[in-house]
């Protein structure tokens, strides 16, 4: 019983782990700026995508995700520069489309594939829920609508990038375990 | 379900996706453009004496803008301004939403040169304007008869690019009286900012416009915007270089598309 709550639940160390994951997307979004000018609306998904897919990666829990997003969109939300508490469900909705993919990747998440679609997809969620959050509250559907594809299609390309990242970053710290982890496998060596 | 078979099913609905929003912008852009409109929001002639600043080769913005592409913002070739209040915007229920503008000169002897800014009552100043020059630019410049510039007596340059105010020309004044001296407030947060959302264009199918260069002494273009932030009003900038002359004149007709 006892371990099968520790897998199921986050330990203090992976909640810990993931915040700073969190931390860090608010931090590579407020400080990292890239000259484009509006022309690539979206390319930042290239940085932001990384931190959501090594704390699955390194987690392989289902919500690891979810709570990156909660915890940097509440970031955004309250310290972001002019970006709206509204923000806030972009990052939960890039989260748990992440989440939703790593369960359908159960045990692959590891695999290179799986990170571009990862980013991808999570990148494209974001996209979703900004656009359908701005045409619910400006009321600007026929503005919007028509111009939808080029921002579509570079949230989508920069999130696979971002995932081809993540998946470099992800192959170079997969060995580090989290505590609990680690006493698993000190308890059964056959499984190292 | 085997992992090849996962990623391909990852792969179909990627392409499922991309396939949706091209359908979505398709349908969006392939509509009829509505061409009934009201009265008219503005309908006026302009004057040698309406010119409120110049000569010089900017407009107001973060940095100076260049009235025309790639031309030098500290350059001799001065042009005269004058901002004109629309008293219009984007109806957002139209099939592609924007503020119609006819225009008439008469004693034209240079180019003229059409810019866009929009206003946000709740901002309280002018913080975006169409892009003048590189990718995504838009812009309408006339030209007739070009002659060497002259000087106009009473226009002044303005005396900065941002966090300025600027003079409305028309007789009824500014739209929107946050000032009370007829002026709009240009504030511009940061270099590259603001240039997305506002455009000039021909055609309302192409919501995102273009650059166009005629010398037609008449005729017709397009102001709106495309992004999120919507837009109370519009402020036409009109820049004139080459003779401005006494018999110089600017009919602007200003309405929006139902």
């Amino acid at each position: 019983m006892k371990q099968l709550m520790r897998g199921k639940y986050f330990a203090l160390t992976e909640v810990c782990f993931l915040s700073l994951m969190g931390a860090l997307v608010y931090v590579l979004r407020a400080f990292i700026k890239t000259p484009t000018h509006g022309i690539l609306p979206g390319h930042n998904a290239i940085i932001w995508v990384i931190p959501f897919i090594i704390g699955l990666g390194l987690t392989r829990k289902f919500g690891s995700a979810t709570y990156i997003g909660v915890v940097s969109g509440l970031l955004l939300g309250i310290l972001g520069d002019h970006e709206g508490g509204l923000k806030f469900f972009e990052y939960l909705g890039m989260g748990f489309t992440m989440d939703v993919m790593g369960l359908f990747f159960k045990g692959h998440v590891g695999n290179v594939i799986v990170c571009v679609l990862l980013g991808a997809f999570g990148s494209f969620a974001k996209f979703v829920v900004n656009y359908g959050l701005a045409i619910l509250v400006s009321q600007a559907a026929n503005v919007l609508l028509a111009g939808v594809a080029w921002p579509a299609i570079v949230h989508l390309v920069f999130g696979g990038a971002g995932g081809i990242i993540a998946f470099i970053v992800l192959n170079r710290v997969k060995h580090v375990r989290f505590p609990h982890q680690q006493a698993k496998v000190s308890e059964n060596p056959k499984t190292v | 379900m085997e992992f090849r078979y996962k990623i391909a099913a990852a792969f179909a609905v990627f392409v499922l996706l991309i396939g949706i929003v091209f359908t979505i912008q398709w349908v969006y852009l392939n509509r009829e453009a509505s061409t009934t409109h009201g009265g008219y929001q503005l309908y006026e002639t302009f004057t040698v004496d309406d010119f409120s600043y110049g000569p010089q080769t900017w407009a107001p913005y973060a940095s100076k803008m260049p009235l025309t592409p790639s031309a030098d913002v500290n350059g001799n070739e001065g042009f005269y301004l004058m901002f004109v209040d629309l008293n219009a915007t984007s109806n957002l229920n139209s099939t592609f939403p924007r503020v119609q503008v006819d225009y008439a000169f008469s004693g034209l002897h240079g180019t003229a040169a059409f810019h866009v800014y929009g206003y946000i009552h709740a901002d309280g100043a002018v913080s975006w304007t169409n892009r003048v020059e590189g990718s995504g630019a838009s812009g309408y410049y006339v030209t007739v008869d070009p002659q060497s510039t002259g000087i106009l007596s009473g226009p002044q340059i303005m005396e900065n690019h941002n966090h300025v105010a600027v003079k409305v020309a028309n007789d009824a004044g500014a739209t929107y009286k946050d000032n009370g001296n007829n002026t709009y407030f240009m504030q511009f947060e940061k270099e590259g900012g603001g240039l997305n959302s506002l455009h000039i264009t021909t055609d309302p199918k192409t919501p995102k416009g273009q650059v166009t260069n005629t010398n037609n002494s008449t005729g017709t273009f397009f102001v709106n915007f495309t992004g999120d932030r919507v837009q109370d009003n519009f402020i036409l900038l009109v820049a004139v270089n080459g003779t401005i002359s006494l018999d110089f004149q600017l009919n602007l007709k200003a309405s929006v598309p139902q």
